[in-house]
């Protein structure tokens, strides 16, 4: 088998609140949608804003996306791997 | 105002419970309308639903005990178009500020630059008002609504308590259904010290009962966000802050039924009746969420804010400074004050609310 070593982009929108923190990361998500449902990329959402943790998560696992939280010093790193592409941004929670 | 110490205690401890609950909670009202729109997104409007349902229940019940001793409140004022207007402009405002003018207290207090701006923004829209009011004011009277009623219950001949039943019993059924499947939580991680919104809600919900108790009006801190953008401009421009007729006008005049008080004051950047019961709240919901942030080690200012953002979020503030003039109060103070008790003003600010967030998710998409 193959390995495969996923490459690494990092969206630090630490200082930003809502709606632009999660704007901006479904932006991205959707922009690098093709390599994180391959596998070929990870993403890391960097925020300190403590609402966007719950509404960012819920928003793209409800498009089928793998995203697990680790708390830093003063802000949190969400990591979003896989997904299908048959999910799309919003879509009532 | 006799007992001016107790108000004073009693808006500040609300106002740091309160910020250190929507801290922990995210609790968001520009988000419970902000985000239908943008991200087809209902979850913070049933939270607020529920704090509405909340806020009427315990309203009706101090009411029926006797311990309001306002009812309905001062400075609701009549139903008017303006209303409408303002609610419109000011939920453009709260989308392009991200927060409304609570949620710009507690980011604030949390340290978010563009909450800072936005609260800027509120400040500078209070003093543009004042320039503005005395061509506003002889406008005004042509957008009152015929009706003499104040609220619905007024408006049909009903008790309150009857109108209150009528509305909780099927929001009820609806709460139970939302319940059952699953609707009051997200289904995403949770950060420390989580308050679930469902529980923040109810809590803010019984302080707001408190503070209607104590003060004889709900949370309302518009008035002195006037009060603050006054006191900068007499002392900046002492020649024309003298020229402006706002800060001279009389917002508050009541006497308390029960004490004979007299309760009295405006926008003028003095400490009377409106500075009591808004000032330490205001205080108080800024150091609860910097107290909450500080305890969970979060509290850092973060300067790499892209400018379009804060100048985005000043504009905002500065739309909600004129708005909350225009619409005769703030969406807090409209929002948990006035539609628990089915207030027609309210019912017309929060009717413009749906549009005006709409207009400021469209406009915040296009600049971002």
């Amino acid at each position: 088998m193959r390995k495969i070593r996923a490459m690494k982009h990092e969206l630090d929108i630490r200082g930003q609140v809502c709606p632009v923190a999660l704007f901006r990361s479904l932006r991205t998500v959707n922009d690098l949608q093709a390599a994180l449902s391959s596998g070929e990329a990870s993403l890391e959402i960097l925020t300190d804003n403590r609402d966007s943790v719950p509404t960012i998560s819920a928003a793209l696992r409800n498009m089928g996306y793998s995203v697990t939280v680790a708390g830093n010093d003063s802000f949190y790193t969400l990591r979003v791997d896989g997904g299908n592409s048959g999910g799309e941004a919003g879509g009532e929670r | 105002m006799a007992a001016s110490e107790y108000i004073y205690a009693e808006g500040l401890t609300v106002g740091i419970l309160a910020g250190f609950l929507m801290h922990r909670s995210g609790f968001c009202l520009a988000g419970a309308f902000r985000d239908i729109f943008l991200f087809r997104d209902g979850f913070m409007a049933r939270i607020l639903l529920l704090t509405v349902v909340a806020s009427m229940l315990l309203f009706e019940t101090a009411r029926r005990l006797g311990l309001l001793a306002f009812y309905p409140f001062p400075l609701l004022g009549s139903p008017s178009a303006a209303q409408l207007l303002g609610g419109a402009v000011f939920g453009v405002g709260m989308v392009l500020a991200g927060g409304c003018v609570v949620g710009t207290l507690f980011k604030m207090g949390a340290g978010h630059l563009p909450a800072a701006s936005a609260f800027l923004g509120l400040l500078a829209g209070s003093a543009a008002y004042a320039e503005i009011h005395p061509a506003w004011s002889a406008v005004r009277s042509a957008l009152d609504l015929p009706s003499r009623a104040r609220t619905v219950p007024q408006l049909l001949g009903l008790s309150p308590g009857v109108a209150v039943a009528f509305l909780v019993l099927p929001a009820s059924v609806l709460f139970l259904r939302w319940y059952r499947d699953g609707k009051w939580r997200r289904h995403g991680e949770e950060p420390r010290g989580y308050v679930p919104p469902w529980a923040a809600g109810i809590a803010l919900a019984a302080l707001g009962a408190v503070h209607y108790v104590f003060t004889g009006m709900p949370v309302g801190i518009t008035t002195s966000y006037a009060k603050i953008a006054g006191w900068v401009e007499s002392v900046v421009a002492p020649g024309h802050f003298a020229s402006l007729s706002f800060f001279r006008s009389v917002a508050l005049d009541a006497v308390n039924p029960a004490t004979g008080e007299v309760l009295r004051g405006g926008p003028a950047p003095v400490l009377d009746a409106v500075a009591a019961v808004q000032l330490p709240v205001i205080a108080g919901v800024i150091l609860g969420s910097a107290l909450s942030a500080v305890l969970l080690k979060e509290f850092r200012v973060y300067r790499n804010v892209p400018l379009p953002q804060l100048l985005a979020a000043f504009a905002g503030g500065a739309l909600m400074g004129v708005a909350s003039r225009v619409g005769g109060g703030c969406n807090v103070w409209h929002l948990l004050g006035g539609l628990p008790i089915l207030a027609l003003p309210s019912l017309l600010f929060v009717a413009g609310l749906f549009p005006g967030a709409w207009a400021g998710g469209r406009l915040l998409s296009k600049i971002l």
